[in-house]
């Protein structure tokens, strides 16, 4: 569903939050596309934040740190397992700093639990239309176990259109513009 | 993807930019060295670079450079703040400025790059960082798949031990 019709565009605007991936990018080059790689772990600002953080600044700290051009707009965000290895003020943050780069064509793919402790922090990629390639990452970082109402109620940008149960409890998230 | 061939041509002495004469250093995996000139780990560069011949830096390099038709090697020791275009660029050591391929950018799993990539074909070993964006450069006729490295990911390789594939239902 995240990739039923990007054939028919023209032209293919695609954030993964994620250092970068040689199979998302073997995916687009059929595409004429342009992706934009955003590595929120490689900033410690946003996986350690410090206490007295708000959403503000942490708005702020994403804008500068993404450097999206302004006339962006993005058709597929990919955010992994990204929105659960930051705090709840950072996520606001992000959210807020996202609203300007999405429309009412964007759609959002991520990962969620639903009992599950933790995730493990893999290093993601598309490999075709129905899948991915999944490589985990020595470093494991902290993991937030955001519930999907506290998702919802923090990341406003996009809301959850359909959540599938996986295994171990966790949930493969399709979304779109609120 | 791309034959790492041993070009005996590349011990020879080659004419540097800076008009000296260099031996090309064996260290550099130059995928196209073939009468490259080079740019030794001591030099630096201030200023625009242009020419019509393979280059290897190894170097620090500001400004721009252009090597329309041609490849560009940045070595594991070079360390490039500029804009840069060339047929073909590989990327072993640093990168700030934006990237621009007419056939294909590759950036190693030592090479570091902060800027955006234009290119019909991008390869990034495992280990590469990057941070920018990459367009598949829309006035080129693209491939349908771009060749993947031997590191990374493809329908075919989805037996490699620490990689799984994952069935998405989205």
């Amino acid at each position: 569903m995240l990739l039923e019709g990007i054939e028919d565009r023209e032209r293919l605007f695609v954030l993964d939050v994620g250092s970068g991936s040689q199979s998302t990018v073997d995916f687009f080059s059929q595409y004429n596309a342009r992706i934009h790689f955003v590595d929120l772990f490689s900033n410690e600002l946003f996986v350690c934040p410090p206490e007295e953080i708000d959403e503000e600044s942490a708005c702020l700290s994403f804008i500068e740190y993404m450097g999206l051009p302004a006339e962006v707009t993005f058709d597929i965000c990919l955010f992994w397992d990204a929105l659960h290895r930051i705090d709840l003020v950072v996520l606001q943050g992000l959210s807020r700093a996202l609203c300007p780069h999405v429309d009412g064509r964007t759609l959002g793919y991520g990962f969620g639990t639903l009992y599950a402790q933790t995730l493990e922090h893999c290093r993601y990629g598309i490999c075709d239309q129905d899948h991915l390639t999944v490589r985990p990452v020595e470093a494991q970082g902290r993991f937030y176990a955001h519930t999907q109402q506290q998702l919802s109620e923090y990341f406003t940008s996009l809301t959850i259109q359909r959540a599938t149960l996986l295994r171990e409890g966790r949930l493969e998230l399709l979304l779109c513009e609120s | 993807m791309f034959e790492k061939r041993k070009d005996s041509s590349a011990e020879e002495p080659v004419i540097g930019q800076t008009g000296k004469f260099h031996s090309a250093p064996p260290p550099v995996d130059a995928f196209n060295t073939r009468s490259a000139a080079v740019i030794g780990s001591t030099i630096k560069i201030k200023g625009e670079v242009t020419g019509a011949e393979n280059l290897v830096i190894e170097g620090k390099v500001e400004g721009s450079i252009e090597l329309t038709g041609h490849d560009l090697t940045i070595g594991p020791a070079g360390r490039v703040i500029a804009d840069l275009t060339a047929k073909t660029v590989k990327v072993e050591g640093q990168i700030t400025g934006d990237v621009t391929g007419s056939e294909k950018v590759i950036i190693t799993r030592s090479g570091r790059v902060l800027g955006n990539i234009v290119a019909p074909r991008v390869t990034l070993e495992d280990g590469a960082k990057f941070k920018g964006s990459i367009d598949m450069d829309p006035g080129v006729e693209v491939p349908a798949i771009a060749v993947a490295s031997e590191h990374s990911s493809s329908t075919s390789k989805v037996d490699v031990v620490d990689e799984k594939r994952t069935r998405s239902s989205a």
